[in-house]
This record gives structure tokens, C-alpha cells and sequence, in this order.
């Protein structure tokens, strides 16, 4: 063999390869409409995303149907503002067919219907029924509305309470004035005593009794109300209980016993002094922290907050650099099919590694291509976050580029036409959206569908990128892992299925 | 059946080949020997086995039965280094229709593993295929000849031994016909050797050899002067007389062994086919009939439908060539049963 001809005999897998790769390349961009639709869609598809989103639309108009002139509608009125993180307030009327009409009409999400004499109904020992209408069909709307009444209703149960524990301490008023008169009342007797002044001594005695025996039943009004809220009294009002019980024990004795010491009015002054201190910690509650004993407090580890198109925006990108680099592959040998080519390939000098090689490397050039243009339009125009290594989402985007590629040529090699091939590229794009965790987290699904998720290179794209853009640390192990496997896999059958198919029949 | 057959080992040999799909049998013992730098013409209607018998000896199929050998190996068996000797042509021609006349060149050069430098190679091919002017043209802006002849130029880029051209010349107008056949004998002169299917029965004069398919067997297989003598049963020629010819004069040429037929086509010309050459005929006709001299004698030009027509039509006989090259006859037993020989 001369030495041309070996040279060129060893020189042939790198020009069988450059072959396939310009050919795959050029195929592609000699459709700048295909190209259009692939790379500039995607960013037109976020953009929108990013512009017409809004939270806000998402919460519930809401329409309140009760008594007319009765209490809610100036109490709703008032509450209108607190209201708005659950819902907008969209008017109160007394005809609950009209708000029905409306609801129909699409003019307001959801109608309140209140209960027409709660009074009645809690005072006859059932709770008062707060109704819900809605006419959502989707899941989680429905899910939203339950936990949205839920949560409007406990809310008015908390307000409702939170007046009357602010009226009961109202009552609580009187406390002091006890205490005050029960104190002044002593400092009184010790004078009268002093004269000798047996009428004023009775009176005083009395104006003791009165005032101790109201500050007893303040405080078992009050010992009530915090069993009531917390099904246990708690040290502090046992202490003061037991304090107002002993000074109206003492009083009563004085009262009983008309030859009284300065020691006995000593006791008297120490008992009022006691229960004074201890019932000004019950007064100084505050009404709201009674009822709503506990406060949320979220505080997010990361760094920076993320917003909802940012938190799409990864997923958004590796589903679509996976459905790019899927399509094209899966339409490649298909159309190579349809062209013949595989008659080529089963006489030719080439086997169905190089093929595979070639078209990888191919797809994977234009697919870098486009994903570093959704990366960068991501980053610099639309402000998402790239917290993380850039190394890491170029591995990352490599990984994902050839398992895409790899799972579109096992399409193809499942197609008999393209049209078949675009189809099952359009079912790859639907499972990618629903089991990759573009919308929802795949601790939503149990298996072995959940294993649909894992056989998915979106899949684990999604996560790779959401590390490294939003949460600005390196991918997790068992992603990259997951993802070089299933890389792996989807070569490996690629390979397989391509040299039987252009074995000899 | 035939075998073409000489002293070096063959390029290609059919032995008893037959391939079937599913139950039905699409060819059967199929003998065919094809020496090393000769043109085989695969002859005859579509759906004869032409394209079958050519997808055979790529190895893009595997026979069912009976041996098949392409440069000394199962044609499935080849080297990836023996697979660059050959040349395929596929019936439709593979192209795609977004690249480039020259893209397409270039591809098909890499996917046959041509070195890179190959822009002289390429031009050289684009003039012979008359597209040098066109080369920057999509696939899908041309027209069906031209991608006829793009397709010839890519299955001719890396310089194969072997070629095997299924319709090479479908779509393609006579002139640029007539061209291809001159570069496929001035491949043939080159050593390359040639296995070419056509539905045009008039190119079987261009071949070497030729095979003539009928319902996935040979119905006949020799040179094309073999074949045509053998569908006349001799070569017929228009004989010229300087006076009209009479019935009973035709009659009695027809009656000398030297003729085997005779018709008038004029008052004075009469077509003999004969198994004699023109110098010994014009004296059998001299000698039968002395009152008409003999103006001119004129070979008749073969006619390759009444050819094709005439042997296909004997569906029962088996034809052979020598190593030699001499055409022989096998019948068929059926044939030899009823005693039926060539018409």
C-alpha cells in the first residue's frame, strides 16, 4: 500500500467525521427559519413570561353576601385592607343569586356567604357557617380557594376573638380602680383607726369588701378567658388567683372581727400591694398577641431573593436547549433514512459509531451555540442570577446537550417518518415539562412514575441549573452522576439500534 | 443459466444466488460472473430483480441462497478498507436538498473517506457531470438531471474499483447520456469495473456483457452481438435488388440453409437473416436467384426492444457464456421435455 493511500486510510474516521459534522451543521443552518423558530422562540416565549406574569392576578376576587344593614359590611369595609393578602375585596350585597350571577359571568372569583345570625347559631351551641362559592375546574385553583376561605375564615375567627378579649379587658379596667380603692380604703382605715372613728372604720371596711370581692371576679373572669385561649391557666394566674382569694379572705375576717391591729392592716396593705403587682401583668396583654399567640417569621438562607421568572427561567432554558438538540437529532436519521443515506451507510466504509460521533458533535456545536445565547440573554438582558461557577454550567450544559442528542437519535431510530420523529420529540418536550420539575417538584410524584423524571435529561439539567444560577453552589453529585449515566445509556442504544439498522438484512 | 467467465478471478461472481422478502421469492439462480474491468449490463422491466441483484453485490442485502462473492469475500463480510474499493450508485439519488451542489460532493467524498484536499478532485467531477457552473445551486433549487448527475459524481469521487450504478442514466437526456457511457468505458479502460442497471435495452449495446432480467431470472446473458444474433437467430440484412422481387423467389431463398428468414420490406429490397456474412450471402443470392442482381447489402442495426422482446419471451431457457466468451445454450428441463429450442 503506498504511502498516500495509508495515510489517507488512517486519516479516514477524521475525515468521515468532519464530514458528518459539516453536513449536520450546514443542514441546520441553511434553514434560517427552523433556526428562528429554535433559538429566537424560546427567548420571545421567556420574555413574555418574564413581562406578563404577575403575582397579583393570582389572588381572588371575592364578592361577600350577607344580612343587609348588618354588621359585616362595615366590618368587612374596615377589614378590606387587612383582607388583600387573601383576597380583593370585590363588594358586599344582600342577594346572594346576583353574587352567584357575577360568579357565572366571570366578574369575581369566589362569593362569601355569611352565616345571617351567627349569634343565634353559636348561642344555640353550633358554630356559625361561613359558605365558599366557587367555580374553579383547575386542581390547584380549587386547592387555592379551600386554603384561601380556610385561612379568611380562621382569620375572622381570630378578629372576632380579638375584640372580645380586648372588651374583657376592658372589663379589666375596674381592676385598678379595685386595687386603687382597695389601697386607698386601707390607708383610710388606718387613720380612722388611729381616731377611733368606729362608723368611718365600718364604712371603709365595707368600701374593702366591695372593692376586693370585684377584683376576685376580674380575675376569674380573666383566669377563664386564658383557659378558654390556651387550655391551661399557667403559674401566673394560679399566683393571681390565689393572691385576690387571700385578700378577700383577710377582708372578710377584718369584717368579722371589730378588734383590728396595725398588724392586720399591715397583712391588708401587703395582700392589696400583691395582688396590684400580679394583675398588671394580666392587663398588659396585648389582644392580638392573646389570639394570635404565635407569629410567622420566614427567613431564606440564600443569599438574594428569587423572583418567579427567575425561578423558571433555568428550567425554561434546559428544556429548551434539551427539545432543540432533541428535534434536530431526532429528525437527522430520519432524514437520512428518507434520503437513502442508510443504503450508503450499509455499503459504505463507515460504521454507526462514527455516525453517532458526528451528529453529536454537531447538534452539541449548535445547541452551545444557542444555550450560550439564552444564558447570556438570560444574565444581561432579562437580570435572572448567575450565582455560580461558569465551569460548572458549561460541563452542565455539555452533559445535558449530548444526553438530549442522544435520547433524539433513539427517537429517530423509534421514527419511521419525520412527522412521527416531531411528535415524539413534542412528547419528550410534555413529559419534560411535567416530571422534569420545570413546574412541579418531583417529590410530587411517588414511582415508578416518579422514574419517568430520572430517565429525563431535562430532569437533571433543571436541577444542575438551578444550583449554579440560583443557589450560586456547584450541582449535586447524584445530578451530574444521573445525567452522564443517562448520556451514557441513550449513546449506548443509539449505537446499538444504528448498527443493526444498517447491518445486512 | 449463464456465467461470465475468464482466467483472473472474477470482480464479482452470482453463484446460484437467490433473495426472497418474506415468501416471495424475488430472484432466483442467478449465475453471473463479472471479470475485473468489464461493463455487466443488468437489463430489463422494473421489477425484474435489476436493483435486488445490485443491492446483492454492495452486500446491502444478503442472499438467501447460492454463493455470492465481491473481490473474493461475502460482500457482507468486506473490510471497511475493501468497502472504499467499491462505487454505489442507489436508484434515488442521495442528496439533501439543503446543501450545495459541492456540499453534497464534499459529504459524499468524506462519508468515502477522501482526504480534505480534494477541490481538484471535485472540479474535475463537477465538469464531467457538466455542473461546475451550478455547484453553489441547493439540491433543492435543481433540477431532477442535474441531481441525477450530481449523484454519478458522488458515487465516482473516491476513485472506487468497482461500481455499481443502479440507473445511473434514468432522468438524464441523451446527449449527456451518450457522455456518461463514454466515462464509464473510459473507466472500464482504466480497470474499473462496472455493474450497471438500466431500463433503457438500448444501452445493452454500450456494455460488455449483458445480462437481461425477466420475473428475477436471467432470461438471456452474452455480448450484445451474441445476444442480438441469438434473438435473430442469425444477423439480418437488407439485400437490394436491381429488379422487383417475386413471392416465389422469397420462397425459395427461405428454402437455403444459409437463410434463416426472409421478408420483403420492398418491391426490391428484401430483409434475410442469415447465419452467413454479406459477401456469402450476396452470393446465395446470386445463386438463387440469377434473373435479380444484387444492388447492396446492408447489415440491419440491432433493434434492442425486439431483441429484449425476443429472448424474454423464451422465459425457459437458461443462457451461458463461455470463458471464451462464445454464447452456448442450457434449456431448462421443461424445455428439453417439450423439445422447444430458439426461435
Amino acid at each position: 500500500m503506498s504511502d498516500r493511500r495509508l495515510a489517507a486510510r488512517r486519516l479516514r474516521p477524521v475525515v468521515q467525521f468532519a464530514g458528518l459534522f459539516r453536513k449536520e451543521v450546514l443542514v441546520v443552518l441553511r434553514q434560517p427559519r427552523l433556526l428562528l423558530i429554535l433559538v429566537v422562540g424560546p427567548f420571545l416565549v421567556l420574555g413574555l413570561f418574564a413581562v406578563g406574569f404577575d403575582a397579583e392576578n393570582t389572588v381572588l376576587d371575592t364578592a361577600f353576601v350577607g344580612p343587609q344593614d348588618s354588621m359585616y359590611e362595615s366590618s368587612l369595609e374596615e377589614f378590606a385592607d387587612e383582607m388583600e393578602q387573601y383576597v380583593n375585596y370585590a363588594g358586599y350585597s344582600g342577594n346572594v343569586v346576583d353574587a352567584e350571577h357575577r360568579l357565572a359571568e366571570g366578574d369575581i372569583d369566589l362569593v362569601v356567604v355569611l352565616p345571617a345570625d351567627p349569634v343565634n347559631d353559636v348561642l344555640s351551641g353550633e358554630q356559625a357557617t361561613i359558605k365558599v362559592l366557587h367555580n374553579k375546574i383547575d386542581p390547584i385553583q380549587v386547592t387555592t380557594v379551600e386554603v384561601s376561605a380556610q385561612v379568611a375564615v380562621q382569620e375572622l375567627n381570630a378578629q372576632i376573638l380579638e375584640r372580645v378579649v380586648a372588651e374583657a379587658q376592658g372589663v379589666l379596667v375596674p381592676f385598678d380602680e379595685g386595687i386603687d380603692r382597695a389601697g386607698a380604703a386601707v390607708g383610710e382605715l388606718s387613720t380612722a383607726l388611729e381616731s377611733g372613728d368606729e362608723g368611718q372604720i365600718r364604712s371603709l371596711v365595707t368600701e374593702l369588701e366591695e372593692s376586693s370581692a370585684s377584683v376576685v371576679n376580674i380575675v376569674d373572669v380573666s383566669e377563664q378567658l386564658a383557659t378558654e385561649l390556651d387550655g391551661s391557666t399557667g403559674g401566673e394566674f394560679d399566683d393571681l388567683v390565689g393572691s385576690a382569694t387571700d385578700l378577700e379572705q383577710l377582708v372578710a375576717d377584718l369584717a368579722a372581727d371589730s378588734d383590728m391591729t396595725a398588724e392586720d392592716l399591715d397583712a391588708l396593705e401587703a395582700a392589696v400591694a400583691e395582688v396590684a403587682e400580679k394583675g398588671d401583668l394580666v392587663t398588659t396583654l396585648d389582644p392580638t398577641v392573646i389570639v394570635r399567640p404565635f407569629a410567622g417569621e420566614t427567613t431564606n438562607l440564600q443569599r438574594e431573593s428569587i423572583s418567579v421568572s427567575d425561578f423558571f427561567a433555568p428550567g425554561a432554558v434546559a428544556l429548551l436547549v434539551q427539545h432543540m438538540v432533541l428535534t434536530f437529532a431526532a429528525l437527522s436519521l430520519v432524514t437520512d433514512r428518507a434520503a437513502g443515506l442508510f443504503e450508503l451507510y450499509r455499503v459504505g466504509p463507515i460504521g454507526s459509531g462514527r455516525i453517532v460521533l458526528g451528529k453529536v458533535a454537531a447538534f452539541a456545536f449548535i445547541g452551545a451555540g444557542a444555550a450560550a445565547a439564552l444564558f447570556a440573554t438570560l444574565t444581561l438582558g432579562l437580570d435572572v442570577p448567575m450565582r455560580g461557577d461558569v465551569g460548572w454550567l458549561i460541563g452542565g450544559t455539555a452533559l445535558l446537550l449530548v444526553a438530549s442528542i442522544g435520547l433524539g437519535l433513539c427517537i429517530s431510530l423509534a421514527s419511521r417518518t419525520d412527522t412521527q420523529a416531531v411528535q415524539y420529540a413534542l412528547l419528550a418536550l410534555l413529559a419534560g415539562l411535567f416530571f422534569g420539575g420545570f413546574f412541579l417538584d418531583l417529590d410530587a410524584f411517588s414511582y415508578p412514575v416518579k422514574a419517568l423524571s430520572w430517565t429525563m435529561p431535562v430532569t437533571y439539567g433543571t436541577r444542575i441549573y438551578r444550583d449554579i444560577l440560583l443557589r450560586g453552589v456547584s450541582p449535586e453529585p447524584v445530578d451530574v452522576v444521573g445525567l452522564t449515566a443517562t448520556m451514557l445509556v441513550y449513546l449506548s442504544i443509539s449505537w446499538y439500534f444504528l448498527r443493526r439498522r444498517i447491518r445486512v438484512e | 443459466m449463464s456465467e461470465a467467465g475468464g482466467e483472473s478471478a472474477p470482480a464479482i461472481s452470482f453463484h446460484d444466488v437467490g433473495k426472497r422478502f418474506g415468501d416471495d421469492w424475488v430472484l432466483r439462480n442467478i449465475e453471473l460472473r463479472v471479470d475485473p474491468g468489464t461493463i455487466v449490463g443488468l437489463i430489463g422491466p422494473s421489477g425484474c430483480g435489476k436493483t435486488t441483484s445490485v443491492r446483492l453485490a454492495t452486500g446491502f442485502y444478503r442472499p438467501d441462497e447460492g454463493e455470492l462473492e465481491v473481490l473474493g469475500s461475502a460482500p457482507s463480510m468486506l473490510s471497511t478498507g475493501d468497502r472504499t474499493e467499491l462505487g454505489y450508485l442507489p436508484q434515488h439519488p442521495v442528496l439533501f436538498d439543503d446543501l450545495s451542489l459541492r456540499d453534497n460532493l464534499h459529504f459524499h467524498s468524506s462519508l468515502n473517506g477522501v482526504p480534505f484536499r480534494r477541490k481538484r478532485r471535485l472540479d474535475e467531477l463537477l465538469d464531467l457531470v457538466e455542473l461546475s457552473d451550478d455547484d453553489h445551486k441547493l439540491v433543492s433549487e435543481s433540477s431532477g438531471g442535474m441531481q441525477r448527475r450530481l449523484a454519478l459524481a458522488a458515487t465516482l469521487v473516491h476513485r472506487p474499483k468497482i461500481l455499481m450504478l443502479d440507473e445511473p442514466t434514468a432522468g438524464i437526456d441523451p446527449i449527456l447520456r451518450r457522455r456518461f457511457w463514454e466515462h464509464f468505458r473510459s473507466l472500464r479502460d482504466d480497470g474499473v469495473t462496472l455493474v450497471i442497471s438500466t431500463q433503457f435495452v438500448g444501452e445493452a449495446a454500450d456494455c460488455d456483457v449483458v445480462a437481461m432480467l425477466a420475473a428475477g431470472r436471467v432470461a438471456a446473458i452474452g455480448t450484445p452481438d451474441e445476444l442480438f444474433l441469438r434473438a435473430h437467430g442469425g444477423q439480418p440484412f437488407d439485400v437490394s435488388f436491381t429488379d422487383d422481387v417475386r413471392a416465389e423467389a422469397i420462397r425459395e431463398l427461405r428454402d437455403h440453409d444459409a437463410v434463416v428468414s426472409a421478408e420483403r420490406i420492398g418491391d426490391r429490397v428484401v430483409r434475410i437473416t442469415t447465419n452467413v456474412d454479406a459477401e456469402e450471402l450476396q452470393r446465395v443470392c446470386s445463386a438463387v436467384l440469377p434473373s435479380c442482381e444484387v444492388a447492396s447489402t446492408a447489415a440491419v442495426p440491432p433493434d434492442w426492444d425486439e431483441v429484449f422482446i425476443a429472448l424474454v419471451d423464451a422465459p425457459d431457457r437458461e443462457q451461458t457464456i463461455d470463458a471464451d466468451g462464445s454464447a452456448a445454450e442450457l434449456a431448462h428441463e421443461s424445455a428439453n421435455e417439450t423439445g422447444e429450442g430458439e426461435r
